[in-house]
């Protein structure tokens, strides 16, 4: 039941003339049309709420209704005149009930679904508004290109699988490839805004973002991980666990691996996208640990050891 | 190869736009125009940005020099945009 001010999203006072709207529209309109502002949620958003503004306050009858109901019936106020019939009707048949609900639709029970998605009619006419408003011309616009971001883990980002994405209140059920790259975009045609005055409809634009895993480093399609090496396999050489995407495999450590020194583990990267079966290669840095809290024993076995060099 | 390609007249008369629109925004390089048998036609991979220049001029009433300069604006953020992912990708290794 929140109210919108639309004199103030664009910037105006209750007096505000039909010339005033339109500029103070296309002002802002410029600023914060989506072609203008790529990947820019917030500028999308509140092109959103000017194109909703405008929609009302450049439509006469719209604005008289409005300037009439919205204070007092928040985003509910094109209905308030049905609501007002309503409650008269209501009056004269006796059915009225004593004390009025903080909410003014409270009284419709079961009665038309006054929730939200009342302006998705708005968002429709993104394009149209303006030449249906002023009856100038009847331009066919594609609708506009939807652009969104969808934010995977490294290890979900590594598996094709499914997702579930709502863009305007509609689910959207997309199949990711395993592989997909941070910043990459897919484009879904017909799943933007509708068009205008019979217009093709636009595209969606999912630009991926994989967070960063603690694991693993991702380059391409190589993987880097560091592997913590006790001192004495180090120098002597022996076998450790090292993570894969896949689990744990055992890897065989050289004798006198220095520290820093990296293992290539063929094929144990990330997949190559939309290429089954070929995956890049992991990358092992070793990161020699030496001992701490040495015993008396310990000292004197390396001292001796110190001595032999 | 006749579907990679519009007449000129067709997207107008579609988009219900002037031809002198068109004609303005080859003169200015932003999008080409190809010539077929006396016939002016429109490459297809251009459709996207005549929609939007359309949508610049007649919807948010930039004139042709000002789409020009948009242009590329939007070409430069968006290089801009591709090398800061390209370099928090690199940094993400050392991390």
């Amino acid at each position: 039941m929140a109210y919108t001010d639309y004199y103030k999203i664009l910037g105006l006072s209750k007096t505000a003339s039909e010339e005033d709207i339109k500029k103070a529209y296309r002002k802002l309109a410029r600023k914060l049309h989506p072609d203008l502002n790529p990947n820019d949620k917030e500028a999308h958003k509140k092109f959103q709420q000017i194109n909703e503004a405008n929609e009302v306050l450049s439509d006469p009858e719209k604005r008289k209704k409005y300037d009439q109901f919205g204070e007092q019936y928040g985003e509910n106020w094109e209905k308030a005149e049905e609501f007002e019939k309503a409650r008269q009707s209501g009056a004269q048949s006796g059915r009225r009930r004593q004390g009025q609900s903080a909410n003014p639709f409270a009284d419709f029970g079961g009665g038309e679904d006054f929730g939200e998605g009342q302006y998705s009619d708005f968002f429709e006419q993104m394009f149209g508004s303006g030449a249906r408003g002023s009856g100038s011309r009847n331009t066919k616009f594609r609708g506009q290109d939807y652009q969104t971001e969808l934010h995977l883990s490294l290890r979900d980002a590594a598996k094709t699988h499914s997702q579930t994405l709502t863009v305007d209140e509609k689910n959207i059920r997309i199949t990711i490839p395993g592989g997909v790259e941070d910043g990459q975009v897919i484009r879904l045609k017909n799943h933007g805004a509708p068009g205008s005055n019979g217009g093709p409809q636009g595209d969606l634009y999912i630009t991926f973002r994989i967070e960063p895993d603690p694991v693993f480093k991702r380059a391409g399609n190589d993987l880097y991980i560091i592997l913590n090496l006790d001192l004495y396999t180090a120098v002597l050489g022996g076998d450790v666990m090292v993570d894969t995407l896949d689990g744990k495999i055992k890897l065989k450590v050289k004798p006198e691996t220095q520290n820093g020194m990296k293992a290539r583990l063929k094929s144990k990267g990330f997949p190559v996208y939309k290429h089954e079966g070929s995956f890049g290669d992991l990358f092992v840095t070793y990161n020699i640990l030496i001992p701490q809290n040495l015993t008396a024993k310990e000292k004197e076995l390396f001292t001796e050891l110190s001595k032999m060099r | 190869m006749s579907e990679e390609i519009i007449p000129v007249e067709t997207f107008c008369s579609y988009y219900h736009v002037e031809q002198t629109f068109v004609e303005s925004l080859e003169s200015y390089g932003l999008i080409s125009i190809s010539y077929k048998e006396n016939q002016r036609f429109i490459l297809k991979e251009e459709l996207t940005e005549l929609e939007k220049f359309s949508r610049m001029y007649y919807e948010l009433d930039i004139n042709i020099p000002g789409i020009d300069a948009l242009k590329h604006l939007l070409e430069k953020i968006k290089e801009l945009q591709q090398e800061t992912e390209t370099l928090r990708a690199r940094l993400r290794i050392y991390e």
